[in-house]
C-alpha cells in the first residue's frame, strides 16, 4: 500500500522539476513606471519578478499536487479494497452456495433416510438407521458450525482490517492536513519573500523617484523664484519709469490742456460774438423781411394785431396794477402823514411840557433864593446886634456899616425880566419881501450847492418856482429849516454892519439881536441889501453860529440853573458882600475880647469859689465861737 | 467623593462617565422592558450592541438588532469556533443559521414539540440562508430489538419501514425560509458510540417522501446536498421526480450513496429537464448503464458545467458512452472519472474528444488502468488542445514521458488562460 502511495507522489514530482526552467514567461501583472534612465535596472527587475512567479507557480503546482496525491492515492486504496471486498464476497458467496449444496444433497438424504426409515419396521435397523440419521445432522451441523466459525473469523478478520484502514485513513488523514499546512506555511514563506522583495523594490523605487522629484522640484522651485524675482525687480523699474513718464505726461497735459482752454476759450467767444453778430444781422434781416412780410400777409397781420391786443390788455393790466398800487401808497402816505402829524403834537406838547417845567423850576429857583435871602439878611442883623453889644461891653463906638444889598434883593430880579416874546414879535415884523429877496440872492450865490440835474429839471419852470424848490432845496442841503428864515435875512442884513466889528461875545447874543433889530429897522429903509460877494462868507458865519446857539439853546432849555451859572461871579459877589459884613479886623478883635473874657470868666469862677470857701470858713468860725462860748459856760459851770 | 491623586499620571477627566454613556446604559438596563435601538446613531448602538445583554429573548433581538457586536457576541459564548467568512462576513446569519441547525439536529422526533422549531421561523427566515445539518436524530427506540438486528448488509433494510421511525419532517420548516438557498443533509447520527445501527442511517421512504415535497416547496432552494445517507435507486428516483421541475435548483450533491443505474437514469432525465449546473455522483454504484443514460443527457443540449462521477463502477461502456456524448457536447467545464476501472479504451476515445472539443477545461482520470496506450493517445491529443487546464492522470499507469508532456500543455493552456484573463 505505501509503496503505491509513495510510486505517484514521487512521478508527478519529478515531472514537475524539469518543467521549471521551460514554463512559459509570464508578462508581470504589475506595471513599472518607464523610465528611460532605469531601464537597464528594470530589465533585471522584470526578470527577477519572472522569476519569482514562476517560482510560486511551480510552489504552488508542486505543492498541490502533493497534497491532492493523497487523495488520489486514497481513492485507489478505496478501490482497492471496493474490489478486494467484492472478492471477498464473492467466495464467500460461492462457499455459502456451495454449503448449501452440500448441506441440501445432505438434507435430501436425511429426507430420504426418513422415507427408509418409516419402511423398517425392524427396531435393530431402526436404531442403525437413526444412528446414521443422526450422523448425518451432525455432520450437517458440525459443517454449519464450521461455516459460522469460519465466517466469523472472517468477520473478525474484516473487523481488525476494518479497524487497520480505519488507522490508515486517519494516519493518510494526518499526512493530508501536514501536507496541506506545510503546503500553507511553504506558500505563506513565498508570498512573505516576494512581498518583502517587491516591498523593498518598490520602496527602493519610490524614494529614489521622490529623492528625484524633491530634486527636480527644488530645481523648478528655486529657478521660478529666481525668475520670479527678476521679473519682479524689471517690472518695479518698469513701474518707476512709467511712473515718470506718467508724471511729466501728466504736467505737459496740464500745460497742453491749459493752452488749448485758452485757445478754445479764445475761439469761443470769437464764436460767440460772430454767433451774436450773425444773430443780430439775422434778427435785423428777419425784421426787415419781416416788416416786408407785414403788408403782404393778412394773416401775420391778424396775428400781430392779435399780438398788439395782448399786448395792449397786458398794458392795462400793468395800469391796473399801478393805479391799485398809487392807491395803496396814497393810503399809505396818509397813514404815515398822520402818523407823523400825531408824532408832531407830541413833541410839541413835550416841549410845552418841557417849558412848563423849566418856568416851574424858576420860580422855584427864585422862591428859594428869596427864602435864603431873607434868612441871610436876618442872620447878618443878628450878626450886627451881636456886633454892637460886644462892642457896646468893649466899650468900643459902633458904626452901622453900610449894606446897599439890604435894600434890593439880588441880582435875580432884572434878568427874569428878560423879554424874549417881543424879540419874536418884532421878528415877525420882517417884511416878506425883504424875505424874497434874501432868499434870491441866496439861491443865486448858492447855486453851486444843487445838483446839476436838479437844476437842468428846473430850467423850464417859471423863475418863482425855481426860486422856492432852489431854495427848499438848499435849505435841506444846509440843514435850515423853514422857521429859520427870517432869522437868516436878519442875519444877512446885520452881517453888513457887523463886517468891520469883532464878533461879540456869544452870551451876549440876545442883547445883540435886540440892538440888531433896532439897527435893522433903521438901515432898512436907506442901506440896500447886503453885497453879492459877501453873502457866502456871511451864511457861512451863520451857520456855524446856528450850530452854536443851537447847542447852547439845548444847554439852556436842559438846565435853567446852568444859564444862572454864567451868573456865579455875581452872585458870589453877592453873597459874600452878604458874608463879609463882619470884618476881618472885627473877627480879631472878637477873638481877643474872647480870650479877655475866657480869662476874666476864669477869674470870676476863682472868686466865686474862694468866697465860698470864705462863706463856709465864716460859718466854721461862727460855730466854733459858739462851741468856745458854750465851752466857756461849761468851764464856768464846772468852776463853780 | 473623587480626588486627584497626584502620583496617578494616568488619571484623566476622562474617567467621568458621560451623561449621555449613563442614558445608553440604561437604556441597556431595560432593553427587555423598553427595547429602543432603531432611533439611535450609529456609535449609540455600537455602544448598546456591546453592553447588550447576551441572555435577551431572541424574539425580542432577532428583528430589532441589526447584523454587527451583539451577534458576534452571541456567536463567541455558543460557539468555540467561529469562521465568519463563511457566512458572508454576517454574525447574525451566521447565529441564526447554526442556532436553527442545532435546533434541529436535537430534534427528537414524537419527543420534541414541533413549535420549538416553528417558533424559530419568523424569527430567522430573513437570516437563513443555508442549512448543513450533520444529523438527524431518530424517534426513540421501541423494544423490538430483535427485528432490527441484521445491519450488515446495507440492501436488506431498505424494505423496512415501520411506523413510527421517522426523523424530522422538513415539510413544515422549508416552505417558511424564504431566502434559504443551500441545504445540505445527512441522514446520520454523530455519536451513536455502541448503539450502532445501520438503520440510523438511512433514510427512510416517508422521510424521503416528505423531503422531496418539501424540497419542491422550497423555491428558492440552489444547492442541495445529501450525502451519506444510503440513498438507493428507489429514494433516487422519488427525490428526482419532485425535483424533475424545480425553478432555482443549480447544484446537485448525492455523493457517498448507493445510487445505481435506475437512480442515475433518472438522473439522466433530470439534467435534460431542469437548469442542473453542478451534480455530483461521486462514490455511488453506478455501472455502465447508467453512465450511458447520463452521456444520453449529455449529448443533448444542457446548461451542466460540471460533471463528477468519481468512483463509480463506469468501465469501459460507460467511459466510451461518455466520451462519445462530449464530442457533441460544448458546454461542460469539469468532468471527474477517476475511480471507474477504465483501460485504454475509453483513453482513445476521450483523446478525439480532447482533439475536438475546446470547452473542457478540466479533466480527472486518476486511478484508472489507462495503460502506456492510453497515455499515449491522449499526450497525442493533448498537444492539439489548447482549452484543457487541468488533467489529472494520476495512478493511471501511463508513461512518465507522456504524463510530463501532457503536464506541460496544461501548464501552457494555464498561462495562456491567465493571459486572457488579464486582458
Amino acid at each position: 500500500m505505501e509503496k503505491v502511495d509513495k510510486d505517484p507522489e514521487e512521478a508527478p514530482g519529478r515531472s514537475v522539476l524539469p518543467e521549471k526552467q521551460e514554463a512559459k514567461t509570464r508578462i508581470p501583472t504589475r506595471k513599472i513606471e518607464e523610465n528611460p534612465i532605469e531601464e537597464g535596472t528594470e530589465q533585471s527587475k522584470r526578470q527577477e519578478e519572472q522569476e519569482h512567479t514562476k517560482r510560486i507557480i511551480d510552489l504552488q503546482r508542486e505543492l498541490t499536487t502533493f497534497v491532492t496525491n493523497i487523495q488520489t492515492a486514497g481513492d485507489a486504496k478505496w478501490l482497492e479494497r471496493k474490489a478486494e471486498l467484492e472478492e471477498s464476497r464473492r467466495i464467500r458467496r460461492e462457499r455459502l452456495e456451495n454449503d448449501v449444496k452440500t448441506s441440501q444433497e445432505k438434507y435430501d438424504e436425511i429426507v430420504r433416510s426418513w422415507l427408509t426409515l418409516n419402511e423398517k419396521r425392524m427396531l435393530q435397523e431402526l436404531h442403525e438407521a437413526l444412528n446414521s440419521h443422526q450422523q448425518l445432522c451432525d455432520i450437517i451441523i458440525a459443517d454449519k458450525k464450521k461455516l459460522i466459525n469460519d465466517l466469523q473469523q472472517e468477520l473478525k478478520k474484516r473487523d481488525d482490517h476494518y479497524v487497520k484502514t480505519l488507522r490508515n485513513n486517519e494516519e493518510e488523514i494526518d499526512l493530508l492536513i501536514e501536507r496541506m499546512e506545510e503546503q500553507m506555511r511553504t506558500l505563506t514563506n513565498a508570498y512573505r519573500e516576494q512581498l518583502g522583495q517587491t516591498e523593498t523594490v518598490d520602496q527602493q523605487e519610490t524614494e529614489a523617484s521622490l529623492a528625484q522629484y524633491k530634486a527636480e522640484w527644488q530645481q523648478e522651485m528655486t529657478e521660478l523664484w529666481d525668475k520670479q524675482i527678476a521679473q519682479l525687480t524689471d517690472r518695479r523699474d518698469e513701474v518707476k519709469n512709467y511712473e515718470e513718464k506718467l508724471h511729466d505726461q501728466m504736467l505737459k497735459d496740464a500745460d497742453l490742456y491749459n493752452q488749448r482752454l485758452l485757445e478754445e476759450n479764445c475761439s469761443k467767444f470769437k464764436v460767440q460774438r460772430e454767433h451774436q453778430q450773425k444773430k443780430a444781422a439775422d434778427s435785423v434781416e428777419k425784421l426787415l423781411t419781416n416788416i416786408k412780410s407785414y403788408q403782404p400777409s393778412e394773416g401775420k397781420r391778424t396775428s400781430i394785431k392779435r399780438r398788439i391786443s395782448g399786448l395792449q390788455k397786458e398794458r392795462q393790466s400793468l395800469q391796473n396794477e399801478l393805479l391799485r398800487q398809487q392807491k395803496e401808497l396814497a393810503q399809505k402816505r396818509e397813514t404815515l402823514s398822520k402818523e407823523y402829524k400825531c408824532t408832531m403834537d407830541q413833541y410839541e406838547r413835550l416841549q410845552k411840557q418841557v417849558k412848563h417845567f423849566a418856568v416851574a423850576d424858576a420860580t422855584k429857583f427864585r422862591e428859594m433864593w428869596q427864602m435864603c435871602e431873607e434868612e441871610r439878611k436876618e442872620q447878618v442883623e443878628k450878626i450886627l446886634d451881636l456886633d454892637s453889644q460886644i462892642c457896646k461891653h468893649l466899650g468900643v463906638a459902633w458904626e452901622r456899616p453900610p449894606l446897599p444889598f439890604m435894600e434890593h434883593s439880588g441880582p435875580i430880579q432884572p434878568q427874569t425880566q428878560a423879554p424874549r416874546p417881543d424879540h419874536q414879535g418884532e421878528e415877525g415884523e420882517l417884511s416878506v419881501e425883504k424875505m424874497k429877496k434874501v432868499m434870491e440872492l441866496l439861491c443865486d450865490e448858492a447855486g453851486f450847492l444843487m445838483e446839476s440835474k436838479v437844476l437842468q429839471l428846473l430850467a423850464p419852470l417859471e423863475k418863482e418856482n425855481q426860486t422856492v424848490v432852489k431854495q427848499r432845496a438848499l435849505f435841506h442841503s444846509l440843514g435850515i429849516k423853514g422857521e429859520d428864515v427870517p432869522e437868516l435875512t436878519d442875519f444877512l442884513s446885520k452881517y453888513k454892519q457887523e463886517q468891520g466889528e469883532q464878533t461879540e461875545d456869544v452870551c451876549a447874543e440876545s442883547s445883540d439881536v435886540a440892538k440888531a433889530v433896532e439897527t435893522s429897522a433903521s438901515t432898512d429903509m436907506s442901506s440896500e441889501l447886503i453885497h453879492c460877494s459877501s453873502v457866502l462868507p456871511a451864511l457861512r458865519s451863520f451857520l456855524k453860529q446856528r450850530v452854536e446857539s443851537r447847542e447852547s439853546t439845548a444847554h439852556h432849555r436842559s438846565t435853567v440853573g446852568h444859564t444862572e451859572a454864567r451868573d456865579a461871579a455875581d452872585y458870589k459877589t453877592y453873597w459874600d458882600s452878604m458874608a463879609n459884613v463882619i470884618s476881618e479886623d472885627k473877627l480879631k478883635m472878637w477873638d481877643a475880647a474872647e480870650r479877655k473874657f475866657r480869662q476874666y470868666h476864669v477869674v470870676l469862677t476863682n472868686i466865686s469859689e474862694l468866697r465860698s470857701q470864705n462863706e463856709r470858713l465864716q460859718r466854721r468860725n461862727a460855730e466854733l465861737r459858739v462851741r468856745v462860748q458854750e465851752m466857756a459856760i461849761s468851764t464856768v459851770g464846772w468852776s463853780h | 467623593m473623587r480626588r486627584i491623586i497626584a502620583e496617578d499620571p494616568y488619571w484623566t477627566l476622562t474617567t467621568v462617565p458621560y451623561l449621555s454613556n449613563l442614558c445608553l446604559q440604561c437604556i441597556v438596563n431595560n432593553f427587555e422592558e423598553k427595547p429602543i435601538f432603531e432611533e439611535l446613531t450609529a456609535s449609540q448602538k455600537d455602544f448598546i450592541q456591546e453592553r447588550l445583554s447576551l441572555s435577551l429573548p431572541l424574539h425580542l433581538t432577532a428583528n430589532l438588532i441589526t447584523d454587527g457586536v451583539y451577534w458576534k457576541r452571541c456567536c463567541k459564548q455558543k460557539w468555540d469556533v467561529c469562521d465568519v467568512s463563511h457566512y458572508d462576513h454576517s454574525w447574525k446569519r451566521m447565529f441564526f443559521e447554526r442556532h436553527l441547525e442545532n435546533i434541529i439536529e436535537l430534534f427528537i422526533p414524537n419527543e420534541t414539540d414541533p413549535k420549538v422549531v416553528l417558533q424559530m421561523v419568523p424569527l430567522c427566515k430573513h437570516y437563513v440562508k443555508r442549512l448543513d445539518i450533520s444529523q438527524l436524530l431518530p424517534p426513540i427506540k421501541e423494544p423490538q430489538r430483535e427485528e432490527e438486528e441484521d445491519g450488515s448488509d446495507m440492501a436488506t433494510d431498505t424494505e423496512y419501514d415501520g411506523p413510527g421511525i421517522e426523523h424530522f419532517d422538513f415539510g413544515i420548516l422549508l416552505k417558511k425560509l424564504t431566502n434559504l438557498e443551500e441545504l445540505h443533509l445527512t441522514y446520520g447520527f454523530k455519536h451513536c458510540g455502541m448503539n450502532f445501527e445501520w438503520k440510523m442511517f438511512e433514510m427512510t421512504d416517508r422521510d424521503c417522501e416528505s423531503l422531496a415535497k418539501a424540497l419542491k416547496s422550497c423555491r428558492t432552494l440552489k444547492l442541495f446536498r445529501l450525502h451519506q445517507s444510503h440513498i438507493e435507486d428507489k429514494k433516487c428516483r422519488l427525490l428526482v421526480k419532485y425535483l424533475l421541475d424545480h425553478p432555482s435548483l443549480r447544484v446537485l450533491d448525492f455523493s457517498h450513496n448507493l445510487i445505481g443505474d435506475s437512480g442515475a437514469r433518472a438522473i439522466g432525465k433530470l439534467l435534460t429537464k431542469s437548469k442542473l449546473e453542478v451534480l455530483n455522483m461521486c462514490d455511488n454504484n453506478i455501472s455502465g448503464v447508467g453512465a450511458k443514460a447520463i452521456a444520453h443527457a449529455l449529448s443533448k443540449p444542457s446548461s451542466l458545467l460540471s460533471l463528477n462521477l468519481r468512483l463509480n463502477h463506469l468501465t469501459d461502456e460507460g467511459g466510451e458512452a461518455i466520451a462519445k456524448a462530449m464530442l457533441k457536447n460544448n458546454t461542460l467545464l469539469h468532468l471527474h472519472l477517476g475511480g471507474n476501472k477504465m483501460t485504454w479504451l475509453t483513453a482513445f476515445a476521450l483523446s478525439e474528444v480532447l482533439v475536438q472539443n475546446n470547452s473542457l477545461k478540466s479533466i480527472n482520470l486518476s486511478c484508472n488502468k489507462l495503460g502506456e496506450d492510453g497515455g499515449k493517445a491522449l499526450e497525442k491529443a493533448m498537444s492539439c488542445n489548447t482549452s484543457v487546464t487541468e488533467c489529472d492522470i494520476r495512478l493511471t499507469e501511463v508513461n512518465e514521458q507522456s504524463v510530463s508532456s501532457v503536464n506541460q500543455v496544461v501548464w501552457t493552456n494555464q498561462s495562456l488562460q491567465q493571459k486572457k484573463q488579464a486582458k
